[in-house]
Formats: structure tokens, C-alpha cells, sequence
């Protein structure tokens, strides 16, 4: 076991060192000016085999954020890609040296898509895939290709086929059905009305009339009234009852065939579902391609430090040491993955940090891409316009009171301080000074002390008690041996710069001591 | 650090180093391996204290206890080859002058400045 006591001062001290492999040509952007191509293709195709993925994906790189999103849009957006989704599954087919059907694929068509495949190879997106083509193409390309197409029209064309006759003759046998169920329940409804209809008439007639009228009168008015009852009634009573009746069948019927086929289709379904799923998620290791980030490099450097330094077995020693060895060079930011397609961005070109995160007070951007830059201080991200402006020199105050975010408004501040010191700041931001001392500390050393204090208070500034919308506020001094002015930031509640120069001394000095100095250099 | 001392009222700076004379050593400070005072993130250059003394460590600042007089130097590193902290010597200067140490307890540590957007006073940095 690993403890406390192992981690030795000589252990610790080697973590630079791992640090530095992991970043240090990612930052100056040596990584991005010796990247190959190969090297992410392989880095990936090596993670897709830990992953138990049976074939390699199409591997698809972007320079830069512009040229990904393009990229994402041209192959993963509904609207856009099906001319490029046939490519990559080409591409993808003779990647994996698929075998298929040896039909022979008509010469014209051939030629066509061909000559398809040559005229649209042009962009930045076909270039990334005919590099991806040539890469695995050899002299059996033709052959190949040729079949390779064929069996994909062949399979296009019998799913296209398919969802059209599956189409087709649904409704033709929905209508054939309907008609059919249609005409066999009116008959039957029909005939069992009749019947109905005629013994209830019969009986009720029967019983009413006999008993009043006499035999003939009976006789008589029974077959006149059968008669005009017969066809009256007979014919307004079956109409009603026909139709209700059959209405009500009809949606009993179908009720009952629905939820039946439903039960059936469902149950059907899950178990199809769930068997491919559970073989799916039994065969592919998905743990291994998350190691495809932008933060890989630095779990791998953890594990190679954990594992050399403290002489830990690893059993996928092998594996992680390939990717480690690789992840630099692999040079990836983000990706995308999917089962036939990775789309890649690439790291940026260049970029500048301070302690506290991405930082950089130039114009040149703390995350640079040949194309675009992303600029930071001190780790938050601010607006390009900012950047713009100040080197233009068209930044006004009034830019700086009507921006609401904090951090670009202490953003700001630095840009301007960084670049040309904390008097500019002064001047842009309309401070005055508020006190203004000289102390004799001895016969021969006078030291000169100013305040200053913005008119504006600010909602990002705080004072020492932590109470925000005060003031900026700067003590003025000036070196004894270099004669360099510092413009030193302090806390707005002074007044009295003696008072303030107290405050800025070492934590461990009260501030009743005189400020006071028997030698300065 | 326990407020077992008082200050005699000597105090001097180099830069942002500041040194304030104290009567005797603190109670509860932990003696360290001689040291540079103070580095700069930047320009290589440091200050550092040459000569026959004790340093100890506290919170935020150190506690000299020069035994003789002795030479506070602000320096290059390269001007370091060779050197010994344990000398009293005056190196070649970067910015500032060198300082004379006179014999001696002081509590010595680094000039403040005042965070606003963190309403907290830091170390100031070159």
C-alpha cells in the first residue's frame, strides 16, 4: 500500500517535470506546428480497438472552431448531409475492407459517381476526406470501389424501395380491409335486423289487434298494416339501427385488433430491442473512448507519474502507456464520436496563461487558431470588441460604465494598466488625488506620498471590509534607488496616505508603528 | 507568532522587502535552510541576505536574527555562481542598492497591495 510517507520531497519534486511534457509544447505551439495527421488518425483508431469497436471510423479533422462547426453541419445536420453521409459510408466501407456482394456495378454509373466523387473533392470538408481515402486506398481500389458501390446503391436503393411498396401497400390493403369488413358486417347486420325486426312486429301486432278486432277486420287491416308497417318502418327502424350498430362494431372491433396487435408489436419489439442492446453494451468498452479529450493529457501524465514513481503494476500498463505516449501528438481539443465517423478539432496554435488561468494582454489572443483568436485575463473569458477598441484607441469611459459584466470591466482596467500603466488608468477612469505628504524619515531621505481616488465608485470594487460600488483608489510611490513610480492599488477608505502606506505594510505589523524608514534602497 | 517582542523603531526596506527591528526572537517560529528573502516571478532577480545570521520561518514573513552585520543584496541569479549565503559580500545590483544589516532581530516581509476586485491585500509582485 501506498501511503503518506512514499510521497517523498524528491517524488514531489518530479511533478514539474510531468507537467511540463504534458503542456509545455501544447502552449508554445510546437506540438501544433509538428502535428501529423497520421498521428491522430492512429491515436484514434488505437482507442476505437479498446474499445472493442469491430471496425475503424472515418477519421475527420478540423483545423479550427470555425472549420468544426462547418464540418459538424455538413455531416451530422439532417438537412445537409446526404450527399457527404454516402461519402463517409464509402469511405468507411473501404476502410474496413468490407466484403460484399461481387455483383458488378454498371460502368456508367460508375464513371458518374466517380466523376461526382472528383468534382466535390474540393472544399476543406473533401480534402479532409480524400486525404482519409488516400490514406487507405491501394492498388485495389478500383475493384473494390467498384463493388463497394454496388452493393451500396443496392442497399439504398432496397431500403428506398422498400419504404415505398411498404407505403403503397399499406394503404391499398387498408382500403381493401375497410371495404371488405365494410360490406361483410352490412350484410350481416342486415339480415340479423331483418329477422329482428320482423319478430318483434310480428308479436306486438299480434297481440294488440287480435284482441279487439274481429277475425276479418283482423285478417284485413293485419295485412294492410303489415304491409305499410312492414315497408315504413322497417325501412326507417333498419337505417337507424343499422348505422349504430355498426358504428359501434366497427370501433369494437377495431379496439380489440388494435390493442391486440399492439400487445404483440410491443412485447415483440422489447425483446428485440433489448437483446441488441444488451450484446451492444456487453461487447463495446466505452470507458476507453473518453480518453479522447483535451484533459486525456493530463489523467495520462497523473497515471504515468502514479505508476513510475511509485512502481505500481498497472495490468493495461501497455495500452495506457501507448496513449500517453501518443495523446500529444494525437493533438486533440474536441471530438465527436460516432460508430463509422470521428469528427475532430484540433488544439489551437497557441496558447498564453498566467497562474491564475488563460491570460494574455496583447492583441494576439490567449487562445490563438490561424483564423481566430479567444481572448482572456487572468483566466475570464472577454469580448473581442474589447480588445478591438483598445488598440484602435476608440475605448471610451462611457464603453466601460455600460458594460455589466464584471469581469470584463476588471478586464479593462488590467488591459489598460498591463499596457500602459496604472497613470493611463487614471486618465481613463477620472481619478483625483485626495492627499499628498512628504515624511522625513531621515536628514538625507524624504520619501514623497499621493492618494488618489476615482470621482466614480464601481459596481465590481470593493473596500478592505468587503463592501462593494466604492471607489478605485492608489497609493503613489516612488523607488529610492530607481526612481520608478508605482501606482500601488489600495483600499478606497483612506484618506490619509500615511495612514494608507501603514496598511500596505507586511501582514505582521501593527499599524500603531510610525511609518517611518532609517534606510531605503 | 506570539507577541513576546517589542519593535525598537529601526526599520528599513529594500524594494518591497521591509525590515522592522524587534527586540528578541518570537516564540513558536521554526529555524529554516538559508533562503532567498524574496524572488522575482519575472525579471530573475532576488533579493537575499549575506552573512552570519539565523533564519526563521512564520506565517507571511521571516524572522532574521543577524549575529553580525551583514549585506542584503538585490541581485541576478546569475550573480550567484559561486557565492555563499554564509558571506558577507556586496554582489553586483540589479535595481536596488545594497543594504548594511546591522546586528540584530527583525521580522522582515513583503510590501502589501490591495486586491479591490477581491477586497483583499496580497504580496505585491514583480
Amino acid at each position: 500500500m501506498i501511503t503518506k510517507i512514499d510521497f517523498t520531497p524528491e517524488i514531489k519534486a518530479k511533478i514539474p517535470e510531468y507537467k511540463k511534457r504534458a503542456i509545455e509544447d501544447l502552449y508554445s505551439g510546437k506540438e501544433h506546428d509538428n502535428w501529423k495527421r497520421k498521428d491522430t488518425v492512429e491515436y484514434l483508431e488505437y482507442v476505437y480497438k479498446l474499445g472493442k469497436q469491430k471496425d475503424k471510423p472515418v477519421v475527420i479533422v478540423a483545423d479550427n472552431i470555425l472549420q468544426y462547426k462547418i464540418f459538424y453541419n455538413l455531416l451530422f445536420n439532417n438537412k445537409m448531409n446526404s450527399k457527404y453521409t454516402k461519402l463517409i459510408n464509402l469511405i468507411w466501407f473501404i476502410k474496413n475492407k468490407k466484403k460484399v456482394t461481387k455483383h458488378k456495378l454498371d460502368s456508367e454509373l460508375f464513371s458518374e459517381l466517380c466523376s461526382e466523387l472528383c468534382s466535390e473533392l474540393d472544399s476543406e470538408l473533401h480534402s479532409e476526406l480524400r486525404s482519409e481515402l488516400h490514406s487507405e486506398l491501394d492498388s485495389e481500389l478500383r475493384s473494390e470501389l467498384h463493388s463497394e458501390l454496388c452493393s451500396e446503391l443496392r442497399s439504398e436503393l432496397d431500403s428506398e424501395l422498400c419504404s415505398e411498396l411498404y407505403s403503397e401497400l399499406d394503404s391499398e390493403l387498408y382500403s381493401e380491409l375497410d371495404s371488405e369488413l365494410d360490406s361483410e358486417l352490412r350484410s350481416e347486420l342486415r339480415s340479423e335486423l331483418c329477422s329482428e325486426l320482423r319478430s318483434e312486429l310480428d308479436s306486438e301486432l299480434d297481440s294488440e289487434l287480435r284482441s279487439e278486432l274481429d277475425s276479418e277486420l283482423y285478417s284485413e287491416l293485419c295485412s294492410e298494416l303489415r304491409s305499410e308497417l312492414d315497408s315504413e318502418l322497417r325501412s326507417e327502424l333498419y337505417s337507424e339501427l343499422c348505422s349504430e350498430l355498426y358504428s359501434e362494431l366497427c370501433s369494437e372491433l377495431r379496439s380489440e385488433l388494435d390493442s391486440e396487435l399492439r400487445s404483440e408489436l410491443y412485447s415483440e419489439l422489447c425483446s428485440e430491442l433489448r437483446s441488441e442492446l444488451h450484446s451492444e453494451l456487453d461487447s463495446v468498452k466505452y470507458n476507453w473512448l473518453f480518453l479522447t479529450t483535451e484533459y486525456t493529457r493530463i489523467y495520462l501524465m497523473w497515471y504515468k507519474f502514479i505508476k513510475d514513481e511509485f512502481l505500481i503494476k498497472c495490468k493495461k500498463e501497455k495500452e495506457l502507456d501507448y496513449l500517453y505516449n501518443k495523446i500529444n501528438s494525437a493533438n486533440i481539443s474536441k471530438l465527436f464520436l460516432c460508430k463509422k465517423i470521428v469528427l475532430i478539432l484540433r488544439m489551437p496554435k497557441k496558447i498564453l496563461r498566467n497562474n491564475i488561468g488563460f491570460h494574455c494582454i496583447s492583441n494576439d489572443g490567449a487562445i490563438q487558431y490561424d483564423n481566430q483568436k479567444i481572448h482572456y485575463i487572468n483566466g475570464r473569458k472577454i469580448s473581442s470588441w474589447i480588445f478591438d477598441k483598445y488598440f484602435n484607441k476608440t475605448l471610451t469611459f462611457n464603453d466601460f460604465v455600460k458594460l455589466e459584466n464584471e469581469d470584463e470591466k476588471a478586464g479593462i482596467i488590467t488591459l489598460i494598466k498591463g499596457n500602459e500603466g496604472n497613470d493611463a488608468v487614471l486618465t481613463f477612469l477620472g481619478a483625483e488625488i485626495i492627499d499628498k505628504q512628504t515624511i522625513k524619515h531621515t536628514n538625507d531621505y524624504s520619501e514623497g506620498l499621493t492618494l488618489y481616488k476615482t470621482r466614480m465608485s464601481y459596481s465590481f470594487a470593493q473596500n478592505s471590509k468587503g463592501k462593494l460600488n466604492q471607489p478605485l483608489a492608489w497609493i503613489r510611490m516612488v523607488c529610492p534607488s530607481t526612481g520608478a513610480i508605482y501606482l500601488i492599488d489600495t483600499c478606497p477608505l483612506f484618506n490619509d496616505v500615511i495612514e494608507c502606506a501603514k496598511f500596505h505594510r507586511p501582514q505582521n505589523i501593527p499599524i500603531e508603528l510610525s511609518y517611518l524608514w532609517s534606510s531605503a534602497n | 507568532m506570539k507577541k513576546t517582542f517589542e519593535f525598537t523603531g529601526n526599520n528599513f526596506h529594500q524594494g518591497d522587502t521591509q525590515w522592522f527591528s524587534i527586540d528578541k526572537l518570537p516564540d513558536d517560529i521554526k529555524k529554516i535552510e538559508k533562503q532567498f528573502i524574496a524572488a522575482s516571478e519575472q525579471s530573475g532577480s532576488f533579493h537575499a541576505l549575506f552573512g552570519n545570521y539565523d533564519i526563521y520561518e512564520d506565517k507571511d514573513c521571516f524572522v532574521i536574527d543577524a549575529k553580525e552585520e551583514c549585506i542584503l543584496n538585490h541581485s541576478l541569479k546569475e550573480s550567484l555562481r559561486d557565492k555563499s549565503l554564509n558571506i558577507a559580500e556586496v554582489l553586483p545590483k540589479k535595481d536596488h542598492r545594497h543594504t548594511i544589516v546591522p546586528k540584530g532581530i527583525y521580522i522582515v516581509g513583503i510590501q502589501q497591495r490591495f486586491d479591490p476586485l477581491a477586497g483583499i491585500k496580497k504580496k505585491v509582485i514583480d
